[in-house]
């Protein structure tokens, strides 16, 4: 694609062709920031027109009122640009939803009130005129194919940023992000701070564009980049593939010589492209990259000779207590969905927690883990409080947890998957691969390594969903019903496994209704009646309980 | 002191166009609670509802007939949008749909622009004369603008707590798998949802167009204002939202009055902000808690 992009002038003379392909670099430029906070990261924003505008107008203005040097003003504008996006990002990425879109829609407004109320120093609606062009030594750079060439590898070098990233454990974890937030802090990922770093990032691009841009043309005006040009940024990613850097490429590229088709009735691109982007998104929401199978980011490798030994997480000693939960507390509304809820647990002991449907066990793994906070009391996690920790944050000091429902990340491989989890606590990228080659082997999921979540069965859905917990290499390890929905032989093969665990020195939460399971494998069991504790000792003990046999079969049936 | 004097009437000047965005915010509300999903062609109902009205209107139609043929035209353009949402991918997620209707909204503002060009349009409807309450002066516009708003509450929260249709709509919000096992179906109330908030939306656009002027430009500044409303009074709370729109439309009011009309339509994003930095649930919503699931 570089190369095509690269050999553009040689078969050309032509100044005006060479202008509009130089206008595609620069579009290529904002939508492979634009891809990274959008096909990775899933955040959208209607605005970045404003952040390409910001480049130009900080660089038009440094130049011509101030006497810069275009190369002097190229930095201070992107850092102007990255400094507004924080701002604006702040705000609006701390929560989920659609803020960071609307507030993208509104902040050009802003933008262009100011520059239209400060005309005598911007030029407002009649413009900055007169922009000097770059240049490098005293040669100034007026031939167009010279110019074309400076782009181009700007291009080169955002590519080679963006691939790095797109191909990077940072790549996994944005991905997570778009798939799912819940998902990706129980893995360790810190949302927040990744969406709000991508977005500064990508607005930055946007706003190297926009210098890029000025020294081009020599001129910029209130209105350049407006709504629409926003909107088409959009278009062109949407049409090329989200989340496919060279899908952008190709959209901006396809776009481009689309709108040249349609000059003749230019008026009525809004509802074609407007029209085209809701088609897509409806019928093929991967656009042109979309009809090609995505090739992995990582690859499993070669099975390791001899697995690892299993060894417990540094800083857990066997049989001492690794977690002591005391006093949580939980109400959604006027309902108490636990309360009191307290338990010690030593490395290497399984604890189950079962009760019936609604007792609250799903909120008590969702208080211990961190994706609800609790109104009371505290978590101490290998002598660390992390009460008020959020989920990302526990999940590095070594809780790793597993979904009622396998929350796996969509458009990652099963060896991804695990890859996700193993990459946040580990130091090296050697180190995690690494991690999650040996979680393949031992939960022998290397056939379906490189399978995409819906493409594999529920039984391996649910242990990769396990490996992605176990490769964060947990100190606890919170299961919400794992056995649910596999057969006698599988829960078999499952129940093993976690022995194995167990005998590594990891301390194991078990929520789950299959005795068979449970029994067996518990050293002791936690009952919970309507949110709180009724009952706790070893497994006969607790079922042969008055209490739990009436919470389960009913009052009349244990006294009859 | 001489702006606190004129302080009276700049509210009276944010009070027609707060109402307005109360509408449009209500028609967010709806949608959001039924799916989930942020219409951001939401402004579009409102430009068309006004548009249209100017055409029905210059045609010499009785406006008596053709104000409402209008509002049900509107309200044909918000089942048509759900029914295009509905031939989504099975497995699609909201961003999905967030993104067609980014996408419809577009080409409506494309057509819009088509049919009516960006002139500034209007037409007559509301008689001269006001009365006066204490230093402001409020015409018979914003007193019909206000009045009809309140009615609109009033019809809605009749509809929402009182039929059996809105109820089911509420249990529909709070949990659609809930509601489908006692034999309400999700998609029919997610309709209901678009269709009640479009005739909002044209209501709106209606009302507006006499005293203010509608271009086909408007659409996505409206929605700006319209979500930036429903944040104030709280996402998830339809009144919430209208008592939102009309405290944003008083601080424009003030905002034009006391600093300058240049940022007219920035101060919405700016309310916004400042609304998202100190109370994201808005006054009167809850913040959205991750299922423990």
């Amino acid at each position: 694609m570089l190369v095509f992009l690269a050999v553009v002038p040689l078969w050309t003379t032509d100044d005006y062709f060479l202008g509009v392909w130089t206008f595609i670099l620069l579009n290529i430029l904002v939508v492979l920031g634009l891809d990274l906070l959008l096909g990775y990261a899933g955040q959208l924003s209607l605005g970045h027109g404003a952040f390409v505008a910001v480049g130009a107008f900080a660089s038009a203005l440094l130049t011509t009122r101030a006497g810069w040097s275009g190369w002097a003003a190229m930095p201070v504008a992107v850092v102007l640009a990255a400094l507004l996006a924080a701002a604006l990002a702040m705000p609006t990425l701390r929560l989920r939803g659609y803020y960071l879109a609307m507030a993208t829609l509104g902040f050009p407004v802003l933008f262009d009130a100011v520059i239209r109320v400060g005309s005598t120093w911007s030029g407002g609606a009649s413009g900055v005129t007169a922009i000097p062009r770059l240049s490098i030594g005293s040669a100034i750079l007026r031939d167009p194919k010279e110019y074309y060439w400076l782009v181009l590898g700007f291009v080169a070098l955002v590519l080679l940023v963006t691939w790095q990233i797109a191909n990077s454990r940072l790549g996994l974890k944005l991905r997570a992000i778009h798939a799912d937030e819940t998902a990706a802090l129980s893995r360790g990922v810190p949302v927040v701070r990744l969406k709000v770093g991508i977005f500064v990032l990508s607005a930055s691009i946007a706003a190297l564009s926009g210098c890029l841009y000025v020294h081009q043309v020599q001129f910029v005006a209130a209105g350049t980049f407006g709504l629409h040009y926003s909107l088409m940024l959009v278009v062109m990613l949407v049409a090329g593939g989200m989340g496919r850097i060279w899908g952008g490429v190709a959209g901006v590229v396809l776009l481009g010589w689309l709108s040249e088709l349609l000059r003749g009735v230019a008026s009525w691109q809004p509802v074609i492209f407007g029209a085209l982007l809701a088609g897509l998104m409806l019928l093929s929401p991967g656009g042109v990259a979309g009809f090609f199978r995505r090739r992995p980011i990582f690859l499993p490798g070669p099975p390791a000779l001899r697995a690892a030994t299993p060894k417990p997480r540094p800083g857990v000693v066997v049989t001492a207590e690794v977690l002591r939960v005391s006093g949580l507390l939980r109400r959604f509304g006027g309902v108490t969905a636990v309360s009191n809820l307290s338990l010690n647990l030593r490395a290497g002991e399984i604890r189950a927690i079962i009760g019936p449907n609604g007792a609250g066990k799903s909120t008590a793994l969702a208080l211990i883990s961190g994706a609800l906070r609790s109104e009371e009391g505290s978590v101490v996690l290998l002598g660390r409080e992390c009460v008020s920790m959020a989920a990302d944050r526990r999940a590095l000091a070594g809780l790793g947890r597993t979904f009622q429902h396998p929350r796996l990340i969509p458009s990652l491989t099963v060896f991804e998957n695990i890859a996700l989890g193993a990459s946040c606590g580990a130091k090296s990228l050697m180190e995690s691969l690494s991690t999650a080659r040996n979680v393949l082997d031992r939960l022998e999921l290397r056939p379906v390594a490189q399978r995409f979540p819906d493409e594999i069965n529920h039984y391996q859905r649910r242990l990769t969903e396990v490996g992605v917990a176990l490769a964060s290499h947990p100190a606890v390890l919170l299961l919400d019903e794992p056995a649910a929905g596999l057969s006698a032989a599988e829960i078999d093969r499952l129940a093993r496994l976690l022995r194995e665990l167990r005998d590594s020195g990891t301390a194991i939460i078990l929520v789950d209704h299959v005795m068979d399971l449970v029994i067996p494998l518990a050293d002791q069991v936690l009952v919970l009646e309507q949110g709180r504790p009724i009952a706790s000792g070893d497994a006969q003990s607790v079922m042969n309980n008055d209490r739990v046999r009436s919470a389960y079969l009913g009052e009349t049936a244990v006294h009859a | 002191m001489e702006w606190l004097v004129s302080l009276p009437q700049f509210l009276a000047g944010g009070l027609a166009i707060g109402a307005v965005y109360g509408l449009i915010a209500a028609g967010f509300s709806l949608i959001y609670n039924a799916s989930r999903v942020i219409n951001f062609a939401q402004g579009q109902f409102v430009v068309y509802g006004g548009l249209l009205a100017v055409s029905v209107v210059g045609w010499g139609w009785p406006r008596a007939i053709g104000l409402p043929v209008v509002v049900a035209l509107c309200v044909v353009l918000g089942a048509a949008l759900q029914a295009v949402l509905t031939t989504a991918r099975k497995g699609s997620n909201e961003l999905t749909f967030v993104m067609v209707t980014i996408g419809i909204g577009m080409a409506l503002q494309g057509l819009a622009h088509q049919a009516w060009g960006t002139d500034y349009l209007t037409y007559t409807l509301y008689p001269d004369g006001g009365i006066r309450i204490g230093g402001a002066f409020l015409n018979i516009a914003t007193l019909t603008i206000v009045a009809v708003t309140i009615a609109v509450c009033v019809a809605l929260w009749v509809f929402l707590y009182r039929s059996m249709w809105g109820k089911a709509m509420r249990a529909c919000a709070s949990d659609p798998r809930v509601a489908q096992t006692v034999g309400i179906e999700p998609r029919r109330m997610i309709l209901l949802a678009y269709i009640a908030s479009a005739g909002l939306g044209g209501l709106a656009g209606v009302l507006v167009t006499p005293p203010l002027m509608m271009s086909s430009e408007y659409g996505v500044l409206l929605a700006i204002k319209g979500f930036t409303a429903a944040i104030v009074g709280g996402l998830t709370n339809p009144f919430g939202a209208v008592v939102g729109g009309v405290l944003l439309g008083l601080f424009e009011g003030l905002c034009v009055g006391l600093v300058s009309s240049d940022f007219q339509d920035a101060y919405a994003f700016i309310a916004l902000m400042i609304v998202l930095l100190l109370r994201p649930q808005g006054l009167f919503g809850q913040l959205q808690t991750s299922s423990a699931r």
